[in-house]
């Protein structure tokens, strides 16, 4: 038989009595149970934790720094398969001599016209060329020092920029219409 | 008998050439236009003819294409309409190592060449430039902000 005499003292001295009914939880108003007991653990189990996650973000970078970088594959050289169907085919019609005979001569001619064009190009450059030289050493011949300042390579000649030339000039007076432009080019990631 | 190659060539990016006081390095010469087939015809030439005169040539390559959508405003309306789906290709040709002397020459030849609608710019070779053919990578990006 246990002796009920001092029942207060067998009482559990851990937890505070509760000190209304409000008072849902034996706890103080912390009303859950500290799962990892964080105050006590603080300063060790976060710095493990952080030293953890760094390691894992650093294995992750190497990982993917690994990889090479890729480059950007050209639309232009991927040909779309709509274009390799075999119902695209066409069937020419058989050519005449005479017409055979005409585009032989044709492309004799104007195979003939672009090697005179290129010839005359090559000359023209040559002759630049030559022209350039001679310039350079008279001005040698001159004066030694505005020769070394010509032959020093040009910092402001790049960048250079020059728009293509147009069948017809601008309009004058053109009033366009209010637009825009949509960049839809598509994005490659790796 | 070629060497077998053991891994895939990495896509590296080569070392700039900064050139020397009589010579200019690592030059980018860019052609762009709407028109694929002249802008591809145009770099064609360009690097036939650097070859010829003995210009070394570092690479010759496409960008990736640039597609644009052109709407326009209607005349009463408020709505915008689809007027063009437009396509930017652009073309490089890297030189190496242009005598400051025929730099001039070379670029006259070229302008003189220049087909209508493509757009010339000739330019030093950065690390930009390189960086801009190659495809993007946020993973790496957001890690590299965090850490």
């Amino acid at each position: 038989l246990c002796s009920c005499s001092s029942c207060s003292s067998w009482l559990p001295q851990r937890g505070p009595l509760r000190g209304s009914h409000w008072q849902s939880s034996v706890l103080t108003l912390r009303t859950s149970l500290p799962v990892r007991a964080q105050p006590k653990k603080k300063k060790k189990v976060d710095v493990k934790r952080e030293q953890a996650q760094k390691d894992r973000m650093k294995k992750k970078l190497k990982k993917l720094e690994k990889a090479a970088p890729e480059l950007i594959p050209i639309e232009d050289f991927i040909t779309p398969l709509k274009y390799s169907d075999s119902n695209r085919v066409r069937s020419l019609p058989p050519l005449s001599p005479e017409e055979t005979e005409r585009r032989v001569l044709l492309l004799k001619k104007w195979c003939l016209f672009k090697q005179k064009q290129d010839e005359a190009e090559k000359k023209g450059i040559q002759r630049l060329v030559e022209s350039q030289q001679e310039a350079l050493k008279e001005l040698r011949l001159e004066s030694e020092e505005l020769y070394q300042a010509a032959i020093r390579r040009d910092e402001g000649l790049f960048p250079f920029q020059r728009d293509g030339p147009t069948y017809t000039p601008p309009l004058p007076g053109y009033d366009p219409p209010e637009g825009k432009c949509v960049d839809i080019t598509k994005v490659y990631t790796q | 008998k070629q060497t077998p190659k053991k891994k895939k060539d990495r896509v590296q990016m080569k070392e700039i050439n900064p050139g020397t006081e009589f010579e200019y390095g690592d030059v980018n010469i860019q052609m762009t236009s709407y028109d694929m087939c002249l802008v591809e015809h145009f770099a064609q030439y360009v690097h036939r003819l650097c070859n010829r005169l003995s210009i070394k040539v570092n690479e010759s390559y496409a960008m990736p294409t640039k597609t644009n959508e052109v709407l326009f405003l209607e005349e009463k309306g408020s709505k915008m309409q689809l007027d063009a789906v437009l396509t930017t290709h652009q073309r490089v040709v890297q030189i190496s190592g242009l005598s400051s002397t025929f730099a001039p020459i070379l670029l006259e030849v070229i302008q003189s060449n220049q087909p209508e609608g493509v757009h010339l710019l000739i330019k030093q070779h950065t690390e930009a430039d390189f960086k801009s053919r190659l495809k993007a990578r946020p993973e790496l990006e957001e890690l590299l902000a965090q850490i």
